[in-house]
C-alpha cells in the first residue's frame, strides 16, 4: 500500500503555497496594495486549509480558518491590511509552517506549539471583532444550521453532490471520511446517502478497494470552486456531480439518469433528501413507465424529458463544463509544471553520461576505420548527443529567484531585531543553476547576508554622519559568465577595514608578522576560521564561525569567492559556481603517460612552453608582458619523466587569477562524465574527480582553483623569500 | 485486531478489539469470516472496543450485513462507543446495523 503518495504532494505544495504566501505578504509590506496580491494570500491559506482537511491534519485545518476569515474580510474591503496585521500574518504563516513540518515529520504538535497558535489566533480577534454575521454564513455551526422542511424548492441553497469515488482511494490513503468532514466545514450536511450497491459478491470483494458510493446534501453559501476543491486530491479518477441550488428538478432527473444505480433506489434517496418532492419523482418515473409500455421499449428517463422538452440537457452538462474550465485553466495559466522525482532525473542524467562516454568510443572507433561515410554519420549523432545532454541538464536548473525571495523576510526580521533600515534588492533572479546547488548554497548566502547587516551595513547615526540614507542596501544578483554563475552579495555599508584583519590575524596567531599579502588574500583571511573583526559579537553573528563554513561549502560546489570592499563604501562578495557539476566540455592532456583533463570553460589559451620567455630563476613566464606562474603537473603529481623537450603550457582562469600548467601533450576537447572521486581521495588536492575516457582508460580531472591558488602562492612565498608557511606544509 | 466469539443461545457475539481500518481490513476479513457457517443465526457486534474505524471498516460491516443476509444471518451492532457512533453517523449507515427485532 502506498499511503503516501497524496500527503507527499500535499506538503510539496503547501511548502509552495506559503512561499508564495509569504512573498506576498512582504509585496503588501513595500506597499503593495493589488487586490491580487490579497486574493493570493487568501488563495494559499485555503487551499492548505483544504487540503490538510482531507488529510485530518485538524491542527492545521483550524489555526489556518481563522486567518482565511481575516484574509477574507480583507479580501472583501471589510478591513485594511496595516503593518500591524502584517507583523501578525508572517508569524501566522511561519506557524502554519511549522504545523505543517510537524505534520511532515509525524511529530504531535505539543502544548508549546499549540499555545503559540491560540496566542497568534487571539492577536488576530480585533479583526474579527464583527465576525458573528458572515462567520455564522460562511461556516454555519453544524448543530445550529437552518433545516428547512418541505419539499424540493424550499431548500434554497442546498447542493446536490454526486459522488462515485476511485477503487484506489483507500490504498493511496485517502479516506472519503476526511472529504465528508472537510464539507462540513462548508455548510451543513443535512443528509448524505451512502450507496452499497457495489458492493461485489463474497469472492470478488477486495476489502482495500472503495466500493461506497455517496449522495450528500450540502446546505452552504460556499461557491461551487470550494466545493470542488474539497475533491481536489480525488478529482482524478472519481467521477463527481455537483447540482447547484436552486436547479430545476430536471437537473435531478438527469443526474439520476447518468448515474449508473437503479434510478427508483436514486429517486428515493432524492426524495429523502429534500432534494425533489414525491410527486415529482412519481410524475418522471411514471412518464417513463408510460412511455415505455406504449413504446414497448423502456426509453431512459432523461431521454424522455428532453424528447418533451422538459430538460435543457445543458443543466449538468454546464455545471460540469465548469468544472473543467476551472480545471483547465488552472493547469494552463499559473502552473504549467510536472512534479517529477528529482531521482528519476538523476538516473536520465546518469544515463545520459554513460552515453557520452560511448559516443566518445565510438568517436574513436570510426576514425579508426576511416570510413568518411561513418564518421560523418557519427559526428552527427555526436551532435545530437551534445542537444540531448544539454537539455537534460537543464531539467535540474531552476532560476534562483526563489532562493533570494527567501531573503526578503530575512532581512527584513532581522533589520526590525537589530534597530536598522534595511532593504533587500534582487537582480538576476531569473538566472538559473543546478538544483542540487541551489540547496546547498542556502546556508552560505545565509550567513553572509546576515553578517552584511549585522556588521555590514551601520547604525542609522552612523550612516548620517557619512551622509548617507538612513537605509542601507544589500543587493543580491546572479548572472551567467562563461560557464559558470556569479553571485554577488553588496552592501553599502562601511566596508572591511584591511588593516584590522591583519592586525587582528598577527593577534590570533594566523598570519606571520611582516608577511606581504595582496588585497585580495588579506579579504580572504576572513575566511579563517576562528578570525572576526566585529567589536562586538552579537547574535546573530560574530562569532567567528560561519565564514570558514561558507568558504568550504563553496569550495565542495567546485566554486570559488572573492571579496571587494572599500572602507566607508560597502562590501561586495561575489560567489563564482559551474552550472552543474554533472557533465562538463574538457580537454584532454597527458603528462608523464597520465590523462588528465582540464575544464574547457577556465583555458584561456595553450602556448609551446619553450616560446614562451621565462623569468629568471622563478617558474615564471611572460605571456605578451604579464607574469604567470605555473606549475608542472609532473612535478606536483611526481609522475615518471618523458621527454622534455616539447612541454606546453596550458593557461587556465578561474576568477580574476590566471596561471599555468604545464604538460607534456595535447590531445583535443572531450565531453566529460564527472565521477566523484571516492573516499580515500577525496583529500587528494588539485584533483576534482575522476571520468572515463572513450578507451576506457582514466582520466583525472583536475580542480583548477586550487592549482592556481597552489601556483600563485608558491610564487608568492619565493617572491618574499619566506622559506615554509603553514599552507605550502598542508599541500 | 482480534474477534472474539462469544455463543449464547442463538446469537453469536464478535468481540472487535482493537483498529477496524484501512490496514486491517484485510486481515480482519479473513477473521471475520473463517468458519462462518459455525455462527449462530444472529450474529451481534461488540464495537465498544475498537479504536479507531474508517471508511474501509465501514464498508467491511457493510459488506459483511449484506453477505450474511444472502446466507439467512441477521448482523447487527450490539455494543458500539462514541467514536464508532461518530463515524457511522456521518456516513448515515447506523440504521443498517439496528437490531432487528
Amino acid at each position: 500500500m502506498n499511503l503516501d503518495g497524496a500527503l507527499q504532494t500535499f506538503f510539496a505544495e503547501a511548502e509552495e503555497l506559503l512561499n508564495s504566501m509569504e512573498a506576498a505578504l512582504l509585496r503588501l509590506d513595500e506597499g503593495d496594495k493589488d487586490m491580487e496580491t490579497i486574493n493570493e494570500i487568501f488563495r494559499a491559506a485555503h487551499t492548505i486549509k483544504g487540503s490538510a482537511g482531507l488529510f485530518g491534519l485538524d491542527d492545521i485545518v483550524s489555526f489556518t480558518h481563522i486567518v482565511e476569515n481575516v484574509l477574507d474580510r480583507a479580501r472583501d474591503g471589510k478591513i485594511v491590511i496595516t503593518s500591524d496585521l502584517l507583523s501578525i500574518f508572517l508569524p501566522c504563516r511561519d506557524h502554519i509552517a511549522t504545523l505543517v513540518e510537524n505534520a511532515m515529520h509525524n511529530r504531535a504538535n505539543d502544548a508549546q506549539c499549540l499555545a503559540h497558535g491560540k496566542a497568534l489566533l487571539d492577536s488576530l480577534q480585533p479583526w474579527l471583532e464583527t465576525k458573528a454575521k458572515t462567520e455564522a454564513a460562511r461556516v454555519p455551526d453544524i448543530s445550529a444550521a437552518p433545516r428547512q422542511a418541505g419539499g424540493a424548492d424550499t431548500d434554497h441553497e442546498a447542493w446536490h453532490i454526486s459522488v462515485r469515488l476511485g477503487p484506489d482511494l483507500l490504498r493511496n490513503g485517502m479516506d472519503p471520511l476526511s472529504i465528508l468532514r472537510f464539507l462540513r466545514t462548508l455548510g451543513d450536511i443535512t443528509h448524505i446517502a451512502t450507496i452499497t450497491e457495489h458492493l461485489p459478491a463474497f469472492n470478488d470483494y477486495d476489502p482495500e478497494r472503495l466500493y461506497l458510493g455517496f449522495e450528500i446534501t450540502l446546505v452552504s453559501n460556499a461557491s461551487q470552486q470550494q466545493i470542488e476543491d474539497a475533491f481536489m486530491f480525488v478529482r482524478d479518477d472519481s467521477d463527481i456531480k455537483l447540482i447547484p441550488p436552486r436547479s430545476n428538478i430536471e437537473a435531478y432527473v438527469n443526474l439520476i439518469k447518468s448515474l449508473p444505480e437503479n434510478s427508483q433506489r436514486l429517486g428515493e434517496i432524492l426524495v429523502k433528501s429534500h432534494a425533489i418532492s414525491f410527486q415529482e419523482l412519481d410524475a418522471a418515473l411514471a412518464t417513463q413507465k408510460h412511455q415505455a409500455k406504449s413504446s414497448g421499449a423502456v426509453g431512459m428517463l432523461g431521454d424522455i424529458l428532453i424528447e418533451e422538452q422538459a430538460i435543457p440537457p445543458e443543466i449538468v452538462n454546464a455545471a460540469l463544463d465548469k468544472q473543467k474550465k476551472i480545471s483547465e485553466k488552472k493547469s494552463s495559466g499559473e502552473n504549467r509544471f510536472i512534479r517529477v522525482d528529482a531521482e528519476r532525473l538523476d538516473i536520465l542524467i546518469n544515463l545520459i553520461g554513460e552515453l557520452v562516454i560511448n559516443r566518445q568510443r565510438v568517436d574513436l572507433l570510426s576514425s579508426k576505420m576511416g570510413n568518411p561515410t561513418l564518421i560523418e554519420a557519427v559526428t552527427s549523432m555526436g551532435n545530437f548527443t551534445e542537444a540531448i545532454r544539454d537539455a537534460a541538464l537543464t531539467l535540474r536548473m531552476v532560476p534562483i529567484g526563489d532562493t533570494f525571495q527567501k531573503f526578503k523576510r530575512v532581512v527584513r526580521d532581522t533589520a526590525k531585531s537589530i534597530g536598522k533600515e534595511i532593504e533587500l534588492e534582487i537582480e538576476g533572479a531569473e538566472t538559473e543553476l543546478d538544483r542540487s546547488m541551489v540547496e546547498k548554497l542556502n546556508d552560505p548566502l545565509m550567513h553572509i547576508v546576515r553578517n552584511a547587516m549585522d556588521h555590514g551595513i551601520e547604525s542609522i547615526a552612523v550612516r548620517q554622519a557619512r551622509d548617507k540614507p538612513d537605509a542601507g542596501t544589500i543587493k543580491l544578483t546572479a548572472r551567467h559568465d562563461a560557464g559558470n554563475i556569479v553571485i554577488g552579495i553588496h552592501d553599502d555599508g562601511g566596508g572591511l577595514d584591511v588593516e584590522k584583519i591583519r592586525k587582528k590575524a598577527i593577534a590570533n596567531g594566523i598570519l606571520e608578522e611582516g608577511l606581504h599579502l595582496s588585497r585580495q588574500e588579506l579579504f580572504q583571511l576572513i575566511f579563517h576560521p576562528g578570525l572576526s573583526t566585529a567589536e562586538q559579537v552579537t547574535n546573530l553573528s560574530g562569532r567567528g564561525v560561519g565564514m570558514d563554513v561558507v568558504k568550504r561549502n563553496i569550495e565542495e560546489l567546485q566554486g570559488g569567492i572573492e571579496i571587494e570592499s572599500e572602507i566607508g563604501v560597502g562590501t561586495s562578495f561575489s560567489i563564482r559556481l559551474p552550472l552543474t557539476l554533472a557533465i562538463i566540455d574538457g580537454f584532454h592532456v597527458t603528462a608523464g603517460h597520465i590523462d588528465f583533463i582540464v575544464p574547457q570553460n577556465t583555458i584561456l589559451e595553450c602556448v609551446d612552453l619553450n616560446s614562451l620567455s621565462h623569468v629568471q630563476g622563478q617558474n615564471c613566464v611572460n605571456l605578451r608582458g604579464e607574469q604567470v606562474p605555473y606549475i608542472r603537473l609532473r612535478e606536483i603529481f611526481s609522475l615518471q619523466s618523458k621527454d622534455h623537450s616539447r612541454e606546453k603550457i596550458v593557461v587556465v582562469q578561474f576568477g580574476e587569477k590566471r596561471a599555468g600548467i604545464v604538460v607534456d601533450d595535447l590531445h583535443g576537447e572531450i565531453q566529460t562524465v564527472v565521477k566523484p572521486m571516492g573516499p580515500i581521495f577525496q583529500a587528494l588536492k588539485g584533483i576534482g574527480g575522476s571520468s572515463l575516457l572513450g578507451t576506457g582508460a582514466v582520466a583525472l580531472i583536475l580542480d583548477i582553483q586550487q592549482l592556481i591558488s597552489f601556483a600563485i602562492s608558491r610564487e608568492h612565498l619565493r617572491n618574499n623569500t619566506f622559506l615554509v608557511s603553514a599552507q605550502e606544509q598542508q599541500e | 485486531m482480534n474477534i472474539a466469539r462469544k455463543k449464547n443461545k442463538d446469537t453469536t457475539t464478535l468481540v472487535f478489539e482493537g483498529d477496524l481500518t484501512i490496514y486491517s481490513v484485510a486481515q480482519i476479513k479473513d477473521e471475520l469470516f473463517a468458519d462462518y457457517e459455525k455462527l449462530a443465526d444472529k450474529i451481534a457486534l461488540d464495537l465498544a472496543a475498537v479504536t479507531e474505524i474508517d471508511t474501509a471498516g465501514v464498508q467491511l460491516l457493510l459488506f459483511a450485513k449484506k453477505f450474511f443476509s444472502t446466507v439467512h444471518r441477521s448482523f447487527f451492532i450490539s455494543k458500539s462507543n462514541e467514536s464508532v457512533d461518530a463515524v457511522l453517523t456521518v456516513l448515515d449507515v447506523n440504521t443498517c446495523f439496528a437490531m432487528e427485532s
